[in-house]
């Protein structure tokens, strides 16, 4: 039987692996060939690996460390990060990763979308949504987010995410940039929605706190991947570095459906 | 030697490097030329299966596979690269021919009763069944490997060398004779993927 996917995402910025609370603070915490080798270890399910701020301060695409990483890891690769044209998507496939991410490029642009899954095939094509919750005087609004959460987007995350499936992509990663290094959960109201409204893959990202967050998604919203970052990287209260992942009997308990 | 057909589809370098891993010698074939020592080729493929199987033909080399495998060659497709050792899918639009190395076609995944499938069919899964084959040597049902995919083959029992549940029960590891596909990604599945590797890189010295 399929389980449920456990993700490690890894950001990465000028050849090495930081991390972030909020999407603000980022710290460096190693070197990214040296964390997948760890990861392939510990039988990691999946790699997501987000070239920080390429979309902002539109610096290239790493092609060269996403080849090193893709070679390195015995796992799938997913990239995401500043990819906003077709020929960005050939050469990540051509440098070994198995799905391209493709996030506020993308959310405006639909013909951008269909052009790289002609190219690449809709399997390997994942729309990345960052969304927050906005107070307002009557509840709250679900609001689509990009670069970094400085702009807010007048877009509903779940009316998006139909668009992209739609347009024929692969999976869906929700991303609660205000869970972002929280560690107080996944959003998890959110995501059953999701999961009823949508039939492609979905991946939940932002919240993850420990092994039984994951285990709560797959209780209450079936079939979905989970990822973190934080929970990976740190240990103890002072959260010091290290590149952890549970083995595989605890794994399967958290993912199994 | 082993060979990758490096056809402008899938990853080529991956597989590569599992091989060299494995100490076992493997080089990529681009031109018929390149075929001279090979006795085992990998047929690797992502996207969609008209595009590979078109770019599979453009490419030059399907005419010198075909020879190599008649005369007793080992082949191994993987994912789209199994599909495409098939008669004929039914991805694209006008039904689209394959290689036909094996009897039977390549059919999309069927919504299970009421409850709609999500397609693709994405992450990793085990085995239901596994019959005795040398590509299959000590792999069990609780091996996983990373599956995307949203088509799978069709075919006789007697070519399904192990299935797998997802919805429906799919063949998963098909073989005819010196043919073979594997429907998982083995170059992406930690020890099970690289066992199924060394099992096919192996099979000439058996």
């Amino acid at each position: 039987m399929l389980r449920n996917r456990l993700i490690a995402v890894l950001l990465v910025k000028d050849g090495a692996l930081y991390n972030t609370k909020n999407f603000k603070t980022d710290k460096y915490v190693g070197d990214p060939i040296n964390a997948v080798k760890i990861f392939n270890e510990k039988k990691c399910d999946e790699l997501m690996i987000c070239g920080y701020q390429v979309s902002l301060n539109s610096t290239d695409i790493d092609f060269g460390l996403i080849r090193e990483v893709a070679e390195e890891a015995n796992m799938p690769i997913c990239y995401v990060g500043g990819v906003s044209n077709v020929n960005q998507a050939k050469k990540l496939i051509s440098v070994g990763a198995e799905k391209i991410g493709i996030s506020s490029n993308g959310h405006r642009n639909s013909d951008v979308v269909s052009e790289i899954i002609n190219e690449i095939g809709a399997q390997s094509v994942v729309a990345v949504i960052d969304y927050k919750f906005q107070k307002k005087i009557f509840g709250k609004k679900i609001k689509v987010v990009t670069h970094h959460n400085n702009l807010i987007l007048d877009m509903e995350p779940l009316e998006l995410a139909q668009t992209y499936e739609n347009l024929g992509v692969g999976e869906i990663v929700f991303n609660n940039v205000d869970r972002d290094g929280g560690k107080t959960g996944y959003d998890v109201d959110f995501l059953k929605n999701a999961r009823k409204i949508l039939n492609i893959p979905i991946t939940a990202l932002g919240g993850c706190g420990s092994l039984s967050d994951v285990a709560i998604l797959t209780n209450e919203v079936g079939l979905i991947g989970g990822a973190a970052s934080t929970i990976f990287l740190y240990k103890g209260r002072h959260d010091a570095v290290l590149i952890q992942y549970p083995d595989e009997k605890q794994k399967n308990i958290a993912t199994e459906l | 030697m082993i060979g990758i057909l490096n056809y402008g589809v899938g990853n080529v370098f991956v597989l590569e490097k599992r091989f060299n891993e494995l100490n076992l010698p493997v080089t990529l074939i681009s031109k018929p030329a390149d075929m001279k020592n090979i006795s085992s080729f990998i047929l690797p493929g992502v996207g969609s299966f008209g595009v590979a199987m078109n770019k599979f033909s453009c490419s030059g080399l399907r005419t010198a596979l075909e020879e190599k495998v008649s005369r007793g060659a080992f082949l191994l497709g993987i994912c789209v690269g199994l599909q495409m050792l098939f008669e004929q899918s039914e991805e694209d639009e006008k039904q689209c021919e394959g290689l036909g190395f094996i009897p039977g076609k390549i059919v999309k995944f069927r919504n299970n009763h009421d409850n709609k499938i999500i397609l693709p069919h994405m992450g990793w899964n085990s085995f239901d069944e596994i019959k005795k084959h040398p590509l299959l040597f000590g792999i069990n049902k609780k091996d996983r490997l990373y599956y995307l995919h949203s088509f799978h083959a069709k075919t006789d029992d007697k070519y399904t060398q192990a299935k797998t549940t997802y919805g429906e029960i799919f063949p998963s590891i098909v073989a005819n004779g010196n043919v073979m596909g594997i429907q998982g990604h083995p170059e992406k599945s930690h020890e099970s993927g690289i066992k199924l590797l060394k099992n096919f890189g192996e099979l000439n010295a058996s």
